[in-house]
């Protein structure tokens, strides 16, 4: 609620409340007056000036106007613009949270492809993609940076020097199928795939 | 105790008008005006104090000062006949009752009028 509707309510508190003053007065009045003649005289004034109290709040609301137009539109306009400020922020929001989770996907989509292809303990993938919604080309993957963990080839096979050598050929030219693959899949270069062992 | 005295003023008056009222007829009405001045009097500030009390109450509600004074002297203006009144119609003097009657509801309104025309005025301000 508004300074304004606040305004009201203790104005029309303070309304209510003066009515229930003046009944009393006007109650203790009527026990004054003497029992006579005079008494439904005295009851008129009474009753006259009670309504001169109870009209003059409402009187004052009737002499400023009612602009009832200008009320809304100020409240719609300054709802309109919060509601509209609100949405925005929503949006920005909201368009953050796809980007994440279409990241998120994507990194672990590539990730499964390539534990399906290799045998290795894990895989981290980092992507850059173009991540503006209104952009045409949202989505389009410009980078890929893929981490493969505690390959278990390497592990169980602890041999000789020469047989490290061919491993570590057989390796290379593994990540190269991998790199074709993801490149071919996601449209990336070549150049922009780098995978990296630990 | 204010109301023991003024019953026994009360009762005393009584008993002296009984006593008084066939033979002098002219010194029981003035005896009867004393006791009612008497009783009157003792009641005085009883009434101030009741008065000070109401005007409080009328600054709290917010009403004009000028209305409550109003009522306040129509209500005395209404004691005041009422007294003469009763006086009169003790002395037989039904026509002079009358009078004082008429007088005090002619006062009445006359002193109601300001109220009456603010009444009015503030109904013809409202309509459009």
């Amino acid at each position: 609620m508004n300074i304004k509707g606040l305004n009201c309510l203790e104005a029309v508190k303070s309304w209510i409340i003066q009515i229930a003053y003046i009944s009393i007065l006007a109650i203790i009045f009527e026990l004054l007056i003497p029992s006579s003649s005079m008494k439904k005289y005295v009851k008129v004034v009474i009753g006259l000036t009670i309504m001169i109290a109870i009209i003059n709040p409402v009187l004052g609301f009737f002499k400023n106007g009612i602009n009832i137009n200008n009320a809304l539109e100020r409240e719609y306009n300054y709802n309109s613009v919060d509601i509209s400020g609100m949405t925005k922020q929503a949006e920005i929001e909201r368009n953050k949270l796809i980007v994440d989770e279409y990241k998120k996907r994507l990194n672990d989509q590539i990730k499964e492809r390539i534990l399906s292809m290799i045998n290795a303990s894990d895989v981290e993938v980092e992507s850059s993609i173009v991540d503006d919604l209104n952009d045409k080309s949202f989505g389009l993957v410009k980078e890929i940076h893929i981490i493969i963990i505690n390959n278990k080839n390497e592990i169980s096979n602890s041999g000789s020097i020469s047989i490290n050598v061919s491993k570590s050929n057989e390796k290379t030219s593994e990540f190269d199928d991998i790199k074709n693959d993801i490149s071919k899949f996601y449209n990336v270069p070549l150049k922009n795939i780098t995978i990296e062992e630990r | 105790m204010e109301i023991i005295q003024i019953v026994a003023i009360g009762i005393i008056c009584v008993i002296i008008l009984s006593l008084f009222r066939e033979n002098f007829e002219d010194v029981a009405i003035i005896i009867s005006l004393s006791a009612s001045i008497l009783i009157f009097f003792i009641i005085i500030p009883k009434i101030s104090n009741i008065i000070t009390v109401l005007n409080t109450i009328a600054d709290k509600s917010g009403i004009n000062s000028i209305y409550v004074k109003t009522i306040l002297k129509i209500i005395g203006v209404a004691y005041i006949a009422e007294l003469g009144v009763q006086i009169s119609n003790d002395a037989d003097e039904k026509n002079i009752a009358t009078k004082i009657e008429l007088a005090g509801k002619i006062i009445i309104i006359f002193l109601s009028l300001p109220i009456i025309i603010a009444l009015v005025d503030t109904i013809v301000s409202i309509l459009p």
